[in-house]
């Protein structure tokens, strides 16, 4: 847990000045408030005792700064921070971005899914609000405490300790015992909250379920009953956290105590004046401002060393990285020998792999699910590693060059085609930077959906993906053909891409491939067999082994089982 | 600051809990005012009156027990405001999960699953800070001043004048400044959102931009947004802070005001140093809840958001009543859809335009056309989970809007295109169609599913949880799952909306023949998506935009039908 802490103090380093100086005005502006009270204070004492005007024009001036310099440190303060954590934003995103891009997607592991993702999200964010929740104001307090040591000890070094000691409880003593109180039940709350929402998830997904098969009343009372024991909770930790607050008073007022107690005795032998009773019980009043924040940082900071954990544990992993060479590829032929892979330990998914593509040359991978044709692409993109055998492109073997070389020449499209929430324009882009708007409606022209762009209100800068215009899956699926072709790679791969398509769907986005790789080479695959004849070979994979090869009139004769496939 | 009407009527059940811990935030500040009194007049004893430490320990103990006293009342005022939000919550999320179910059209209109959960959880929970910060500090922001002033005026009019002129000034000029600030603030966190937004999509398409060797670009431009967020936002954040800084300012220098118009009064002999004292140690406590006022306002603000959001969705469709059962039987007999006409809200096309044709009992009906045609609709109004804006669908002659749903869905199975399957153990996603099934009834149904071997390798078999490690289901297993619970329900009505292809290839021979046994005898709609399930059905009905273009067997229908023909030709393709 500390060794987290610190790796997470080590990110925030280079920030260490304006924090320093955020902390700093932080700490001046309860110096004020503490400063406000006692000139106060001081005034009236003074004033009590009939003095000449002029021995209260120091107090004067002291409170009209104070009462001033109070309001224009809190705005500076708060402008600080917020600068702090602005740049804790950016350097947080980058970092973890940073760290994990290599990692994508075969160290992944499972927080690739949607949900995980969002909580790696709010990971981040958690710990970007680090400076102001958990670092600020422990540095605050603990300056305040110096502070006000350093002026009782004008007064007399006893006064220290009749403040240090409530002053401590207040601050230490009493965040502990509410943080020791409640964190089982915190940690209840977050088990049962994250029931409740599967749960909730459950009933909105599955209700045609529930209410065809008369289980809606059964779903709503363990909803219910999860969301009632979730309440029962939170408000025996609603009992403790408040107690913060209410002995954080009780310890203020105890404070006022031990230093009036402390200081009659000093007045009494005249070690201090009369005039300082109401300075030194002012001034402790206006201290306790500083620890009132304390508890939720002690919270925050076990939910940031939380979140660090998750964060570094998928951040650590090692990346081996290649040399990289220059190779000129021109990516006129593909094979694979004889490939093995795995992507745990246990299982292997492709075994004695072997593929040839030649220049412009159609070829289609069919099998079932998990015969092992995704894998194929992963391999080919050297997003994965194989075991043994080898691949090579126009003759050098992956393993002398650069990932990026490589998917220089592949246009991908996959089978889930992803849209970021950004233009159409922005979406297309991304297979070419530099393209013009003319390049941009070629390749629309070409993936068939010029028309479609047209009819968008904003044409290609028409949001699309999340927060944007939904598109069908045949369109999504364009987009993906639009982004390869302005790729304009050598080798064109299409994943599974007429799955979740009906079948007229499917025939239109078919003919569409075939009419844009003319001039490709091509890497088709699917479980679906629909225009079989127009490939140079078939590859038939069942269980991650190739068990029959050819073109589709030699396998309609001479493969049982692909006449089986056709046949259904 | 205004009081949302509708918010505060959710407090109505616990009101005294509401009044009560108003009452004790008000006697903490009785027991506040009763502290400055005391420790003013112990100081003055010592320090005026030159007594002694003993002659002063009853006002020092009386000082401990308010001291005591405010604490616990602090301590009770945020106990007794959390029965009311426990209340609220509880209530709350009850009353929209119960209206998720009442209002069936969302079932098939909204689609944004996590956005309603969301609404369900962290809508109602940022509920929570506006009933127990802001509501509460409302009421206390006005009485606690109001008290001090009481006890200050007897003691010092001059002093309790200059509370009463600086006091109001605070939340009028927070408002003046707050409604254009706050909402400069309320847009910046809006784009901090959004830029929230943009990265997780960034990281969702981390594979994306990787195949496009785009993802080393990607990182100035997160830095770039994020630098470009932050300038502007501080810009904003400059006057967004004004109200903080005026409050600040106000108290402060009111406090600096009265310390001297006080001194000076003090000084020429025309105030008394323990009252003039009283009055300063209470300053503070006077601004206290007006700034803290300003703080809460934001939480304020989200729960109002929240429940914006919340009200929508509650007031939103119609609730469906439950229906009285006015048919006890619903007898084997013909479906028939006699002129049937339905439309979607908010579009403008008919979804089903005057249709009417017979689905003959105890035969196997495939509905076939283009996507878009109403294929779907048909099944979704046949499980009644809408109702045709006009015409009848009759189940053996009874209007099926007649027919309790109880009774309904005893009959019919469905197996949908995405079926659901639940957060729970394998054996329980099955069961739910039949919870007097044997284990041995559960089983049985998986294997003439084809799923069986599938589940006996998972780690836990049938009590592997869907979803957790090891147990997670492909597309195709999904649907099999779904038939299973069609074989363990065994009701004389199936309805199957075909799923377009996750179904592997290579189990469609056994599954095939299993669907057939499990049709047999049975009265069975399927929209049908491939040649197989149109040629083994005895009747086809053809659906184009609407409407029905022909009805019969496969053969009959390839020599009449145009638009059949077309729809044979692409399947054929296929093979």
């Amino acid at each position: 847990m500390k060794h987290t802490l610190i790796k997470i103090l080590k990110l925030l380093s280079p920030y260490k000045w304006w924090m320093l100086l955020a902390s700093l005005v932080g700490f001046l502006t309860i110096g004020s408030s503490i400063g406000l009270l006692m000139t106060s204070a001081y005034i009236i004492a003074k004033a009590a005792l009939h003095p000449h005007i002029g021995e209260l024009s120091v107090g004067i001036v002291g409170v009209r700064f104070f009462g001033i310099s109070r309001g224009l440190l809190r705005y500076a303060e708060r402008l600080f921070s917020h600068e702090v954590t602005f740049a804790l934003l950016a350097k947080f995103r980058v970092w973890f971005f940073k760290s994990i891009e290599p990692l994508f997607p075969s160290k992944t592991g499972r927080f690739t899914s949607g949900d995980l993702l969002t909580r790696v999200v709010s990971d981040v964010e958690n710990l970007e609000h680090i400076f102001i929740r958990v670092i600020s104001p422990p540095f605050i307090a603990l300056a305040v405490a110096l502070a006000v040591s350093i002026i009782f000890a004008f007064f007399n070094h006893t006064l220290i300790i009749a403040f240090l000691i409530p002053y401590l409880l207040a601050g230490v003593g009493v965040p502990f015992l509410t943080y020791k109180l409640s964190a089982k039940y915190g940690e209840d709350i977050i088990l049962l909250r994250s029931r409740l929402t599967e749960i909730s998830l459950d009933g909105i997904e599955g209700k045609r379920e529930l209410i065809s098969f008369g289980k809606v009343e059964k779903h709503n009372a363990e909803f219910n009953d999860v969301n009632q024991r979730i309440i029962k909770l939170q408000r025996k930790m609603k009992l403790i956290s408040g107690m913060n607050e209410s002995l954080i008073g009780l310890m203020m007022n105890i404070a006022v105590i031990t230093i009036f107690v402390a200081s009659v005795p000093l007045v009494k032998s005249n070690l201090i004046s009369g005039t300082s009773l109401s300075v030194l019980a002012l001034g402790t009043m206006a201290a306790f401002e500083a620890v009132l924040p304390i508890p939720l940082a002690l919270q925050y900071l076990n939910s940031s060393i939380k979140a660090g954990d998750r964060l570094f544990q998928i951040t650590e992993q090692v990346v081996e990285d290649k040399e990289a060479i220059t190779h000129e590829l021109k990516g006129e032929n593909i094979e694979l020998t004889n490939v093995n892979f795995s992507y745990t330990a246990n299982e292997e998914v492709l075994k004695e792999i072997s593929i040839k593509i030649n220049t412009k040359e159609k070829i289609a991978i069919i099998g079932g699910s998990g015969a092992g044709k995704s894998s194929i692409i992963n391999l080919l993109l050297n997003f994965w590693k194989i075991n043994s055998g080898s691949i090579t492109i126009d003759n050098i073997d992956y393993k002398g060059i650069s990932e990026e070389e490589i998917r220089e020449k592949y246009s991908v499209i996959p089978q889930k085609v992803f849209l970021f929430s950004d233009t159409l324009k922005g979406n297309l882009l991304i297979a070419k930077p530099d393209a013009t708007d003319e390049e941009l409606w070629a390749a629309l022209q070409k993936a068939e959906l010029k028309e479609f762009a047209e009819t968008l209100p904003n044409k290609l800068n028409t949001w699309i993906g999340n927060h944007g215009k939904q598109l069908s899956g045949g369109e999504r699926k364009r987009v993906a053909i639009a982004r390869a072709i302005l790729r304009d790679a050598e080798i064109f791969i299409c994943d599974e891409i007429t799955a979740d398509l009906d079948s007229v769907n499917e025939m239109n986005i078919i003919n569409t491939i075939h009419s844009v790789t003319k001039e490709k080479s091509l890497i088709f695959i699917t479980h679906r067999l629909v225009d079989m004849d127009k490939y140079n070979s078939i590859y038939l994979l069942e269980n991650g082994e190739i068990i029959s090869k050819g073109t589709h009139s030699h396998l309609l004769t001479n493969s049982e089982k692909y006449k089986e496939y056709i046949e259904q | 600051m205004n009081i949302d009407k509708n918010l505060l009527k959710l407090t109505s059940k616990t009101k005294s809990s509401f009044v009560i811990s108003i009452i004790s935030g008000v006697a903490a500040s009785a027991f506040t005012i009763l502290l400055a009194y005391y420790l003013a007049k112990s100081i003055n004893q010592i320090f005026l009156e030159n007594k002694s430490l003993p002659d002063v320990y009853n006002y020092l103990i009386i000082f401990i027990l308010a001291a005591l006293l405010k604490a616990f009342f602090i301590w009770y005022e945020k106990s007794k405001i959390d029965i009311v939000v426990g209340d609220v919550k509880k209530n709350l999320r009850e009353a929209i999960n119960k209206k998720l179910f009442a209002d069936k059209e969302t079932i098939l209109l909204d689609k944004k699953s996590g956005e309603l959960s969301n609404t369900v959880i962290k809508g109602v929970e940022a509920l929570d800070a506006y009933f127990s910060e802001y509501l509460p500090q409302l009421f206390l922001s006005a009485l606690t001043p109001i008290l001090i002033l009481i006890f200050v005026f007897p003691i010092d009019i001059l002093s309790g004048v200059v509370f009463v002129v600086t006091a109001p000034v605070i939340p009028i000029l927070m408002y003046l400044i707050g409604s254009t600030a706050e909402d400069l603030n309320r847009k910046q966190w809006k784009s901090l959102n959004r830029m929230s937004g943009h990265f997780l999509d960034v990281l969702q398409g981390i594979t994306t931009l990787k195949i496009f060797n785009r993802a080393k670009d990607e990182i100035k431009r997160i830095e770039e947004i994020s630098n470009s967020f932050k300038s502007s936002t501080m810009k904003v954040l400059k006057i967004a802070f004004l109200s903080a800084l005026v409050s600040e300012l106000l108290s402060t220098i009111s406090i600096a005001i009265i310390a001297v118009e006080v001194g000076l009064r003090l000084m020429y002999g025309k105030m008394e140093f323990e009252s003039a004292l009283f009055v300063l140690i209470l300053a503070p406590e006077f601004y206290l809840p007006l700034r803290q006022l300003g703080v809460r306002y934001h939480a304020g603000l989200e729960g109002i958001a929240a429940f914006k959001s919340i009200q929508k969705l509650l007031n939103s469709g119609s609730d469906n009543t439950y229906k009285e059962s006015s048919f006890s039987k619903v007898q084997n007999g013909n479906i028939e859809f006699k002129n049937v006409t339905f439309s979607f809200p908010n579009r403008d096309n008919k979804t089903l335009d005057d249709i009417s044709f017979t689905i003959e009992s105890g035969k196997t009906t495939a509905i076939v056309g283009e996507s878009g045609s109403g294929k779907s609709t048909i099944i979704n109004l046949l499980m009644q989970f809408l109702e045709p804006d006009s015409g009848e669908i009759l189940i053996s002659k009874n209007n099926l809007l007649n027919i309790s749903e109880d009774k309904w869905y005893n009959q019919v199975s469905l197996v949908s295109q995405t079926p659901h399957i639940f957060h729970k153990s394998i054996y329980e996603n099955i069961s739910i169609a039949n919870e007097n099934a044997t284990e041995n009834d559960i089983i049985e149904a998986a294997k003439n599913a084809f799923v069986h071997d599938t589940i006996i390798k998972f780690n836990d078999g049938y009590q592997s949880i869907v979803g957790e490690r090891g147990a997670t289901l492909s597309g195709g297993e999904i649907q099999r799952i779904a038939l299973a619970r069609a074989f363990l329900k065994n009701s004389p009505i199936l309805l199957m909306d075909e799923p377009t292809s996750s179904i592997d290839s290579i189990y469609e021979k056994g599954l095939v023949a299993s669907i057939k046994k499990l049709s047999a005898g049975k009265t069975v709609v399927i929209v049908a998506h491939r040649l197989n399930t149109i040629l083994s059905a005895d009747t086809i009905i053809v659906l184009d935009k609407g409407k029905t273009i022909g009805q019969g067997t496969h053969s009959e229908l390839l020599n009449s039908n145009v638009k059949y023909q077309n729809l044979y030709n692409t399947f054929k393709r296929e093979m």
